[in-house]
């Protein structure tokens, strides 16, 4: 009795034994597989989505909210396909940024600018740059740098980079919120930087922060993951609900001329969103024509030139078909600028400098 | 809550960690339960009022079945799914015609339809004619009844399981086990690939040129038309084989629902590989009983004719959908009148599924389109060769290209096994190896990587 006894404990012991053995080697299969295919994929990533970081020293960006890691690669395939390098100075250039090379057009914006959904070449900046020969012409146009925001950082922007002919800024909407553009009229120009991104962000240099900028697979998966979870609605564009009001956008443009001192012309170049209707034909949003027409007039009285994409796009879509949005991996006409786009804007803004010089 | 959810997710692993517990200090009853519990809080957590429905439709399952004897009762258990179908789904449809043909408004009802009721209807009813034509007997446990009709992986958009099928298998002791789970996530996957990374990218391109056909390219629209070909049967297959992961999951199995369909060579064999759970309802409960076969050729041209009109219209109150249903089934009854070789050669056989795939695209617009106005200006591009947005979609030649991968997978794989009919297969690894685990983390984390961000709905939910 007692030797059965004896002899089940020992089988018992023995089967909870070999259970343990058999957990721990499956996990290290999974281990070991997880690491594998970890690296196999993190190096195809490079290929389909390597989307560039943050700067160490974003927190030193004084002319946008922030910059990005300097001379990194990065490709940008979720939305439409680019790919390049980021600059010697962290921003979206195909040349790096030399002090002692005079920049005479100051390209300034948003993502819209800043083109990496686009060949790097193909980049309003790069076709100005091939265009107009004897300027340079440099971009430090970032994602989120809208309107408001990148005129809150116009002064420190003109004392780094001394434009000598023009400043380029870019909008797709004349329409902005009271509350915005009283910051923009509120804000100092104290030629420091202080935006809520700069302060907000990561400052951490330590080997977990390393890691993570350095595998873009990982960057890729929070990013997937954070949309996944926060999913959206199909894409559909939002019209702005914003009333214009002339009195404020009057006084955000005479902050621009104030900045600015005569010392260089400014264009905003007004880029707007575009949509089909039932018949097919081509609708441009957030584009009441009297709004555009009083925004035009305010640029006039301080200074500004203004230029309207307005006809251009539409023109390019009854002759040609073609949308200055969109991608062919993503729905027709939404989203960023195409090549096409930056085609449009860079050929209306050579035409534009040609006639203004 | 949608498969392709982190809802979802949450969910399922508490279903099945739950059942895990249960199944090893429980008695079977309380795993019954405890599965009819998730399954009406996976139901309610669209609508909490839709359980009552569903609650409704089983107890009337359930008594009318137990009284099959007295006819006026077992008619009452037939028309009781159909009334609660036919008011949800239809009858603002019917308002609608009627308020068309007499030229005056009637006005519609503001009816919220019951995710799902197309199906567990269906299953209501097979379960109530099975029970009368002695296939299957009475299920005296309501508790195992009204967890056939709402099991939770088929519930909103099938596959239609019938009584037969499944009702033996709750009788069963079946468990959750390492084996299931791990054949059962890896359809998952499957799934979730097919559904989230291919057809919801697919949907931003065919939603775009079903909006607005008049603005685009000839080529453009054609190429809209396969990608919809594709996507839906992504979709609808991807969603087919999460259900029949997740039952996996639970020790549960279910039926192909789809066999590549676009293999087929003519379009009785397209029915035989598509949607494969409703093909085979209502062959045996309309088909058949409207006579079949048995009453001659012209009867039988007009039973096929009549179940894929009405198979057309369980899709949805619309006309485009009858019309639909009314193309495939004028093509079954001339493909029935058409003599059969009884040998093909190699270009018989591609001949016949080029010609298959084509006319399937052609309904595939009547089913897309939202009207009959949509679709002629879908037909209309393409053969006016209309100029417009050219959009060479890239998810779509991806989709085109892994669809022709699977099948010459399947075809050399049939051909391997000497198999004259060709069967889709599920790429299966064993996860008990490195080489296994890798493959499988990869395309987990490739489902993540490439997943569609927004909001899409599964195509079926709707019927």
């Amino acid at each position: 009795m007692i030797k059965k006894l004896n002899n089940k404990k020992i089988i018992g012991e023995t089967s909870k034994k070999s259970f343990i053995i058999k957990t721990i080697n499956y996990c290290f299969k999974i281990l070991i597989s997880g690491i594998f295919i970890f690296l196999i994929l993190n190096f195809c990533c490079n290929f389909y989505c390597n989307i560039p970081y943050y700067a160490k020293d974003y927190k030193n960006s004084t002319v946008t909210p922030y910059k990005y890691e300097p001379m990194e690669n990065f490709t940008y395939g979720i939305e439409g396909y680019g790919y390049g390098r980021i600059n010697n100075d962290g921003y979206v250039n195909v040349d790096d940024y030399d002090s002692n090379k005079e920049v005479n057009i100051l390209m300034v914006g948003s993502s819209q600018f800043e083109a990496f959904q686009v060949d790097i070449r193909d980049s309003v900046t790069s076709r100005l740059n091939a265009k107009l020969k004897d300027k340079f012409v440099y971009n430090i146009g970032i994602s989120g740098n809208l309107f408001p925001k990148s005129i809150s950082n116009l002064a420190p922007a003109i004392t780094k980079y001394k434009p000598t002919d023009y400043i380029i800024l870019e909008m797709s909407d004349v329409k902005y919120s009271d509350k915005e553009l009283r910051e923009v009229i509120e804000k100092e120009d104290d030629n420091e930087n202080n935006s809520e991104s700069s302060a907000s962000q990561g400052k951490k240099t330590n080997i977990i922060r390393s890691f993570y900028n350095n595998s873009s697979l990982l960057r890729l998966l929070m990013r997937q993951v954070e949309k996944l979870i926060n999913r959206e609605t199909p894409s559909s564009i939002v019209e702005s609900k914003e009333k214009f009001n002339e009195k404020l956008t009057g006084e955000v443009l005479n902050k621009i001329k104030t900045i600015v001192e005569n010392k260089v012309k400014v264009i905003i170049v007004y880029h707007p969103s575009v949509t089909l209707d039932s018949d097919g034909k081509l609708l441009l949003l957030n584009n009441e024509k009297e709004d555009v027409e009083k925004f035009s007039k305010l640029c006039q009285e301080n200074e500004i030139y203004f230029l309207d994409m307005s006809n251009r796009f539409k023109e390019e879509y009854e002759k040609n078909y073609i949308l200055p949005y969109g991608f062919s991996n993503t729905s027709v006409g939404t989203g960023h600028l195409n090549k096409y786009g930056h085609e449009m804007i860079a050929d209306e803004l050579y035409k534009f400098i040609e006639e203004v010089e | 809550m949608s498969f392709a959810s982190i809802d979802f997710l949450i969910f399922f692993i508490v279903v099945i960690l739950g059942t895990l517990i249960i199944q090893k200090f429980f008695s079977k009853r309380v795993k019954e339960i405890f599965l009819l519990l998730a399954s009406y809080f996976f139901y309610g957590y669209w609508d909490w009022r839709f359980c009552f429905l569903l609650l409704f439709v089983t107890i009337s399952s359930y008594f009318t079945a137990k009284h099959k004897d007295k006819k006026e009762i077992y008619i009452l258990g037939i028309v009781i799914p159909l009334v609660v179908l036919g008011f949800f789904k239809y009858f603002n449809f019917f308002l609608d015609s009627v308020s068309s043909i007499i030229g005056h408004d009637l006005g519609i009802l503001n009816i919220i339809l019951p995710v799902g009721i197309s199906f567990y209807t269906f299953q209501a009813l097979s379960y109530v004619i099975d029970v009368k034509r002695g296939k299957i007997e009475v299920e005296n446990d309501f508790i195992r009844l009204a967890l056939y009709l709402s099991f939770f992986p088929q519930l909103v958009a099938g596959p239609i399981v019938r009584a037969a099928d499944f009702l033996p298998q709750l009788k069963e002791n079946r468990k959750v086990t390492a084996d299931n789970v791990k054949y059962g996530i890896q359809l998952m996957a499957f799934g979730l690939f097919k559904k989230i990374v291919i057809a919801d990218h697919l949907s931003v391109f065919v939603d775009d040129v079903f909006k607005v056909p008049v603005a685009f390219h000839w080529l453009t629209i054609i190429l809209a038309v396969v990608a919809y070909s594709i996507q839906i049967y992504f979709d609808f297959s991807g969603y087919s084989d999460i259900a029949i992961g997740c039952a996996k999951c639970l020790g549960y199995d279910f039926n192909k629902n789809f066999n590549l369909p676009y293999i087929s060579q003519n379009v009785t064999e397209f029915w035989r590989r598509w949607h494969i759970s409703l093909s085979t309802w209502l062959k045996e409960y309309l088909y058949i009983p409207l006579g079949g076969n048995r009453k001659g050729k012209v009867r039988q041209y007009i039973n096929l004719f009549i179940t894929m009109l009405l198979g057309g219209l369980w899709h949805g109150a619309s006309w485009t959908f009858v019309f639909w249903g009314g193309l495939n089934g004028l093509a079954l009854c001339i493909d029935k009148m058409i003599p059969k070789k009884k040998e093909k050669n190699l270009f018989d056989k591609v001949i016949g599924v080029l010609l298959t795939y084509t006319f399937i695209c052609f309904t595939w617009i009547f089913f897309r389109a939202d009207s009959f106005n949509k679709a002629w200006q879908v037909i209309k591009g393409i053969f006016t060769f209309q100029n417009g947005i050219r959009q060479p979609f890239v998810w779509a030649f991806i989709a085109i290209i892994l669809l022709i991968i699977f099948t010459i997978g399947a075809i050399i794989k049939s051909h391997k096994n000497k198999d004259k009919y060709v069967e889709g297969y599920y790429p299966i690894v064993n996860l008990n190896t490195i080489l296994g685990l890798t493959i499988f983390f990869g395309v987990l984390v490739i489902i993540v990587c490439l997943a569609f961000k927004g909001e899409q709905p599964f195509v079926y939910f709707q019927f």
